[in-house]
């Protein structure tokens, strides 16, 4: 009785959503099966004026090893485009759902949110319907399938699926610019006082565990193949730097922000020129899809350690650039000071 | 961990530097085992001369509040339960002190006094 959707007028964000769900449904389901019946219809049309046995498999020089009869032919298409088409159905749905929202809970558009993945559900089916029809059609009326019938094949479906990706891709939304969260009070600094902040923000337990399991499985090649130092002498060294990045030291100070690795390695600096506005945020890794150099779904470019206090800096000619650290909300004070100081 | 100096103010900006870090370290904004930046990087932050730093670090170190090590740099020393005892004894000391009438001065001579002794 109270639903607040209930005989008010429907919101604009629900409407879109609503939208959204019926295009990601022509985009993944509807548009590939289209494509699916098409090709069936074409090579159905096709059995009588195909031989009783049709190649199906070509060997590396193009030469077909494998044939089997038109009516089988026709169902192992069916059933492989039907099984690839369910599946990026399924991973974009389900993509959709293991997606976080933002913390802030700004809202992210359903379609910007699934986008590399709806993108693909056109190109794979029309990849494989192109391969399939010109490989068949190279067999109409007793022809012998030529050398160049299975690379020409390939690259037609390739060529035309990624034009179909490419169209799905421009015609999808891409994810809004985000809107900058509120910017924190600029610190009072008299004038010609200075200030340095600095603090620093290391990876939880578990990608400590992470790196050190891959310091582990360095013992295989260490003992299998110790002749082979060169190799794993040089994952060692990965796998070392790796280790350094687990933390992050972050600097506010009148050259602008740095975020420096633990060993003092420079992982991006911010200018105060390119400062337009710094705010403390809270930041959920799953925003950013995990821990390390990310970009999240609104486009930010991320160093993230954990979760927790973050700053987010608007810069700018970039995207903003979101850095997990303790303290951010004093960082991001003396930021907005340093730069409204240095305009 | 924030660091603020006024270049104007007649305080020296190693004493300057001083007062801000035991702050921040009494605070308990940074603590033990937390590394302070290099002299270098915080006279290059601060535009101050590196030995200005590390005047101040080396006073920091002569009060207990962190170590200098070769290699680490300056690392804060004291343990936040360390802190907490002396603070909670400073409350009834002060306390003590309001009750009988006497101001800050005259007991930071007392304390002064007391750890020349």
């Amino acid at each position: 009785m109270t639903d607040p959707n209930l005989g008010a007028p429907e919101c604009p964000a629900a409407a879109q959503e609503r939208r959204d769900r019926r295009v990601l449904w022509a985009v993944v389901v509807w548009l590939p099966l289209a494509v699916i019946a098409v090709a069936t219809a074409i090579q159905l049309l096709w059995i009588p004026r195909l031989p009783e046995e049709v190649a199906v498999h070509f060997g590396v020089a193009g030469e077909p090893d494998r044939w089997t009869t038109p009516t089988r032919s026709v169902l192992g298409y069916l059933v492989l485009s039907l099984a690839v088409a369910a599946s990026i159905a399924l991973a974009t749905f389900a993509g959709r759902r293991a997606m976080l929202r933002p913390a802030d809970g700004a809202r992210v558009r359903l379609l910007a949110q699934v986008r590399p993945t709806a993108a693909v559900a056109p190109a794979v089916s029309i990849l494989i319907a192109v391969v399939v029809l010109v490989l068949t059609g190279a067999q109409l009326d007793g022809a012998e399938p030529a050398g160049w019938t299975a690379p020409v094949a390939v690259g037609a479906g390739i060529l035309l699926g990624v034009l179909a990706g490419w169209i799905t891709w421009q015609a999808l939304p891409a994810p809004d610019r985000p809107e900058p969260s509120a910017a924190t009070p600029a610190l009072d600094l008299a004038p010609g006082e200075r200030a340095v902040w600095t603090a620093s923000a290391t990876a939880p337990w578990i990608v400590f565990a992470i790196i050190g399991l891959a310091g582990a499985c360095l013992i295989v090649p260490i003992v299998m193949a110790p002749s082979a130092w060169w190799l794993w002498g040089s994952l060692l060294v990965v796998v070392a730097l790796l280790a350094t990045t687990t933390g992050v030291r972050v600097t506010v100070d009148r050259r602008g922000l740095t975020a420096r690795t633990l060993l003092g390695l420079r992982l991006t600096q911010v200018p105060l020129a390119d400062v337009v506005s710094a705010s403390d945020v809270e930041v959920l890794p799953g925003e950013f899809g995990g821990w390390g150099f990310r970009y999240d779904l609104r486009g930010r470019r991320g160093i993230i350690m954990r979760g927790g206090p973050g700053i987010e800096v608007q810069r700018r000619d970039a995207a903003p650039l979101v850095v997990t650290v303790s303290d951010a909300r004093t960082g991001a004070a003396l930021l907005n000071a340093l730069a409204a100081a240095a305009r | 961990m924030i660091i603020r100096i006024d270049p104007a103010s007649g305080t020296p900006l190693f004493e300057q530097l001083v007062r801000a870090i035991r702050s921040e370290v009494i605070r308990g904004r940074v603590t033990a085992g937390e590394r302070l930046p290099s002299a270098r990087d915080l006279a290059d932050s601060l535009e101050v001369n590196q030995h200005t730093v590390l005047h101040a670090y080396q006073t920091l170190r002569d009060e207990g509040l962190i170590e200098l090590r070769r290699g680490r740099g300056a690392v804060v020393a004291v343990e936040p339960d360390d802190l907490d005892a002396v603070r909670h004894l400073a409350a009834s000391l002060v306390a003590a002190a309001r009750e009988r009438g006497l101001g800050a001065e005259a007991v930071h001579a007392v304390i002064r006094e007391e750890f020349d002794r």
